[in-house]
């Protein structure tokens, strides 16, 4: 009996603990990554059917009505197994266009199914030179560029933040958009990274999903997701590290004694375990702080 | 004296290894060099290279345990 989640939690908790022993592990990731693959299709398709990419979407929009709580479950326990999968990107991104549009929206059409990555920036936060992206009022075009984007080589939108004059705007950029450039150099996880480049890219009407106001709140909100999910799937990741070498040490013998017994093996295993558990409690403070269903208005005008 | 040297340089150049990820930013974690003016730069190689240093000739468990038994004459 888990005292800190109810059923329906320890569900999904052992849902994706089972999904990660199944299409996860180290041994997979790194031929994964030795192929050039960013994405498990594998386990990308398990991850839709179980529908987590919506969990952040209320049920009267179509989605699971949970929670970043939730979510971070989800998370936690793919971190563990580092299954190779966008989660919290395309649940942020899905999150992000169905809390800005109207039930009709097309942008609602256009994501189903896709795989939509945010290619969003806050201000202040930029690690490159590049002057951001900008979008022309007159003629609807994108210039300028964004660095850093995850999953680039295999999405299919990009859900991106540009400055139009004085506002800021967000809108969905298709993969094979005219005017796209796509950069992408390999990370040593296996993940990647990509620079997208606009080039009097044309954005129509109806792929503009919010703006002013409510699009600087989105983006931040974004932001917030992708922080604290990632923060969780670290956490699932020290937690298998910390797993392990605990296994390993109870096996490794070094002239013929038991690391475990005779050297200073247990006080630097049990420095590390207080250290995790005191920083894990807190990230678990963090996940019970974010509201069960996060919501922020954002309408596009 | 050796085992001293090698516990402190072996800690302290994980230490600089790591704050150079940390100050790469999200370039950090690149399989790919950083070009800085002429210069090629890896953080995340440099990282890896850096964790043998306290496992390779002796770990440096193995280097307390050096100092604790020849230099402070503590029991085995």
């Amino acid at each position: 009996m888990d005292l800190l989640l109810n059923d329906e939690q320890v569900l999904l908790r052992d849902a994706a603990a089972k999904l990660g022993a199944s299409r996860g592990g180290s041994r997979r990731a790194r031929a994964l990554r030795d192929a050039g693959t960013e994405i498990d299709a594998a386990a990308w398709a398990e991850i839709i059917k179980a529908g987590w990419l919506s969990a952040l979407v209320g049920e009267k929009d179509d989605g699971l009505g949970l929670g970043m709580f939730d979510l971070a479950l989800a998370l936690e326990e793919t971190g563990k197994q580092i299954v190779m999968a966008p989660l919290v990107e395309v649940a942020a991104a899905i999150w992000a266009v169905t809390t800005a549009t109207g039930a009709g929206h097309p942008a609602r059409a256009r994501i189903e199914s896709k795989i939509v990555v945010p290619a969003t920036s806050l201000p202040g936060q930029r690690y490159d030179n590049a002057t951001g992206v900008i979008l022309d009022p007159k003629s609807s075009a994108l210039s300028g560029s964004v660095s850093f984007v995850p999953f680039g080589a295999s999405a299919d939108l990009f859900l991106v933040d540009a400055t139009a004059g004085r506002e800021t705007v967000l809108c969905l950029v298709p993969l094979h958009a005219a005017g796209l450039g796509i950069s992408t150099t390999p990370n040593v996880d296996g993940s990647t990274s990509s620079t997208l480049t606009f080039s009097r890219l044309t954005v129509a009407g109806d792929e503009i999903i919010a703006r002013s106001d409510a699009a600087a709140a989105a983006v931040m909100a974004i932001q917030e997701i992708l922080v604290l999910g990632t923060a969780v799937e670290l956490l699932g990741v020290a937690q298998a590290v910390l797993d392990m070498t605990i296994g390993y040490t109870k096996l490794r013998e070094q002239f013929g004694i038991d690391v475990a017994v005779d050297h200073a093996m247990p006080n630097s295993i049990v420095h590390f375990c207080t250290r995790f558990y005191l920083r894990g409690t807190r990230t678990g403070a963090i996940r019970r702080w974010c509201p069960r269903s996060k919501r922020v208005s954002v309408r596009a005008r | 004296m050796a085992p001293v040297i090698k516990i402190a340089g072996g800690e302290l150049g994980q230490q600089a290894s790591e704050l150079l990820v940390d100050a790469a930013g999200p370039l950090g974690g690149s399989a790919a060099d950083i070009m800085i003016g002429n210069v090629a730069f890896n953080p995340a190689a440099d990282l890896f290279e850096m964790r043998r240093v306290t496992v390779g000739s002796g770990t440096v468990e193995i280097q307390r345990n050096i100092i604790a038994k020849r230099v402070l004459n503590l029991p085995s």
